[in-house]
């Protein structure tokens, strides 16, 4: 039995934490989704660096305490966008392609501009009061 | 099932009850201190004319009720001791369980046997030796204990598989039943008293196989035949009338 | 997740123990290779289920079929079954027992099973008589988990054992996952450590199958299976 990626101290169940990224999983919601996002989040945000090798998909079903089944549908979703690569016999590897982070960063980055502009739209503000509210709360780096 | 697999299992069904019971400090304290008060007892008493040292054998009736118990507790030792699961649902057919079981109880029932022929025939030769008496009042000793013995061995299959039956008859749709098969039990284990009756009725000195009458021997084939309807009837309830 | 094949289909079994039934018309299917949980409360009839698969138990009525058969002990080499409740024999070390299921137990692996027993910490001269509950649970696990075969039918798995030894348990479930295309049935009440093991999920309620599917549809309708759980038991 291999050593799964090590929980760091306090670690709780269904959490995982690798570099700087960490995720804990909601039982409430479906698991594969949930490793997904998670993946495609912490490559766009950089978190995981281009080319780093990925825990296999028994060391983070261990680190999960979930079945590899539902880590292998998410890892092969990964693989389809081309975010990760898999390389026989060495394990699977995120993507050192910069260009295609970048590309889902942008995605990510449009839905999230889409989902906002649609929650404020669903408040009543026009496009001045948004504008007006984005200059006010945008700064540099300060946010809320 | 492989021959090898089979002697394994019989194996197996040994080790688990002898190596317990043999552990005990009380069945050797217990032992031993029977075989000091029968020495004590035989001094005192063994050398009076009426004794003769062939009554001793007589202790030997209580073997057949114990054979039963043996192979009894074999099979319920599963239900027991909680591993009746992994027993059952093993991938052997029921007879193949069984037969292990019947050989395992009947290997345990030969060396109590052994043992208690051997505790017997220590105290009579003790008794010949205190008592002075002569090699001539052994040889009819011998006699005596083979007929014993060979009786003992002869019903032992019957009180084996008797006890296999009533061990899968409490487990059982037909657990109603079990009272009867304890009569059945209680009167059967009785088989040798009538033996001791024939055989101490004769003079000592009398060549003692005869003293076993025709019908005698003619029951043992009777005792086989009953031996086998029991096992079968064991194989069956094992097999579909089982309360789980 | 598409449901291929059906690994165990059980239609309206019945089984009776005196006036009340334990299986009152249990219908269902079990999809093959992969991991479906039974749940329900004590006294459902999961125990009584898994005995029927296993050939313990036979139907009073119904229907039902292992990989097409019918149970029983020449479906056996095909099924590792951990029984309810199960025990094993005190006077055996741990090497003894490890030969048993190598000598009567088709598809047992030694090298897996010596493997496992050194994962779960079980030194092979131990005593079964002297062990704890949790290490004794964790001996009969090895009796299953070291077999290839088709079915793993796990009864109870986690009942009444230390948290040490119902985490290493998940994990070496978790590795036999990743290793082996297996069926896999397991009936527990520790569904909080465990719901993330399942593919799919049977619920029981008196003998009857109250709800069924895949786990993660399940979530995505209703919530955790625990919560799911809840709503359906309690009261």
């Amino acid at each position: 039995m291999t050593q799964p990626f090590q929980p760091e101290g306090g670690s709780r169940l269904n959490e995982f934490r690798f570099g700087s990224m960490r995720f804990v999983l909601d039982l409430s919601q479906p698991l594969y989704e949930q490793v997904l996002e998670q993946f495609r989040n912490s490559i766009a945000k950089g978190e995981i660096a281009l080319g780093e090798k990925m825990p296999s998909v028994r060391e983070l079903a261990q680190a999960l305490k979930i079945n590899p089944n539902t880590v292998l549908r998410a890892y092969q979703e990964l693989e389809r966008d081309a975010l990760t690569e898999t390389r026989r016999g060495q394990g699977t590897f995120i993507t050192t392609d910069a260009e295609r982070v970048a590309e889902v960063r942008r995605k990510l980055a449009v839905q999230a501009v889409t989902d906002f502009l649609n929650k404020m739209r669903s408040l009543g503000l026009t496009k001045d009061e948004i504008l007006r509210l984005l200059q006010e709360k945008g700064g540099d780096g300060d946010v809320g | 099932m492989s021959d090898g697999t089979f002697l394994y299992l019989v194996r197996h069904e040994g080790q688990s009850s002898v190596r317990k019971f043999l552990k005990t400090k009380w069945f050797w304290v217990y032992a031993g201190a029977v075989l000091l008060l029968a020495a004590a007892a035989l001094t005192v008493w063994g050398g009076a004319a009426q004794f003769q040292a062939r009554y001793l054998f007589s202790f030997t009736f209580i073997l057949p009720y114990f054979t039963a118990m043996l192979a009894f507790r074999t099979l319920l030792g599963e239900w027991k001791n909680g591993t009746v699961g992994w027993w059952i649902t093993l991938p052997y057919p029921r007879v193949r369980l069984l037969s292990a079981k019947l050989v395992a109880a009947f290997l345990q029932a030969l060396a109590l046997y052994a043992a208690c022929f051997a505790f017997i025939t220590l105290l009579i030769l003790y008794n010949a030796g205190i008592h002075g008496l002569g090699a001539s009042s052994l040889s009819d000793l011998w006699v005596t204990e083979s007929i014993f013995i060979v009786m003992l061995l002869g019903i032992a299959p019957f009180m084996l598989t008797l006890g296999l039956l009533l061990g899968a008859v409490t487990q059982s749709n037909w657990s109603p039943a079990t009272p009867l098969l304890w009569m059945v039990f209680g009167l059967s284990g009785n088989a040798l008293s009538w033996l001791t009756g024939a055989v101490f009725s004769q003079q000592p000195g009398t060549a003692a196989f005869d003293a076993v009458p025709r019908w005698g021997y003619a029951m043992l084939p009777v005792y086989w035949a009953a031996a086998a309807l029991c096992f079968l009837g064991a194989v069956r309830v094992l097999s579909r009338h089982l309360k789980f | 997740m598409a449901m291929s094949v059906e690994a165990i289909v059980g239609e309206r079994l019945v089984k009776r123990y005196g006036k009340r039934p334990a299986l009152n018309g249990l219908s269902f299917t079990i999809p093959a290779h992969r991991v479906t949980a039974v749940l329900g409360p004590n006294g459902a009839g999961k125990s009584t289920l898994m005995r029927m698969i296993a050939g313990m138990v036979v139907p009073d009525d119904g229907e039902l079929k292992v990989f097409g058969q019918s149970p029983g002990w020449k479906l056996n080499p095909s099924i590792a079954y951990l029984p309810d409740r199960a025990r094993w024999y005190g006077s055996h070390t741990v090497s003894d027992a490890l030969e048993w299921g190598e000598r009567l137990l088709p598809g047992f692996d030694r090298d897996r099973a010596y493997d496992l027993a050194r994962d779960f910490k079980l030194d092979s001269q131990m005593q079964v008589s002297g062990m704890s509950k949790g290490q004794e649970a964790r001996l009969m696990l090895i009796l299953c988990l070291a077999r290839d075969v088709p079915l793993l039918l796990l009864d109870e798995p986690f009942s009444g054992i230390d948290m040490i030894s119902r985490e290493k348990i998940v994990a070496a479930l978790i590795d036999s996952f990743s290793e082996r295309k297996q069926t896999v049935l397991i009936s527990t009440h520790e569904i909080a450590e465990t719901e993330g093991l399942f593919d799919y999920a049977v619920f029981i309620r008196e003998g009857r199958t109250a709800l069924f599917g895949s786990v993660e549809e399940l979530r995505e309708r209703q919530g955790s299976i625990q919560d799911i759980y809840r709503k359906l038991f309690e009261g």
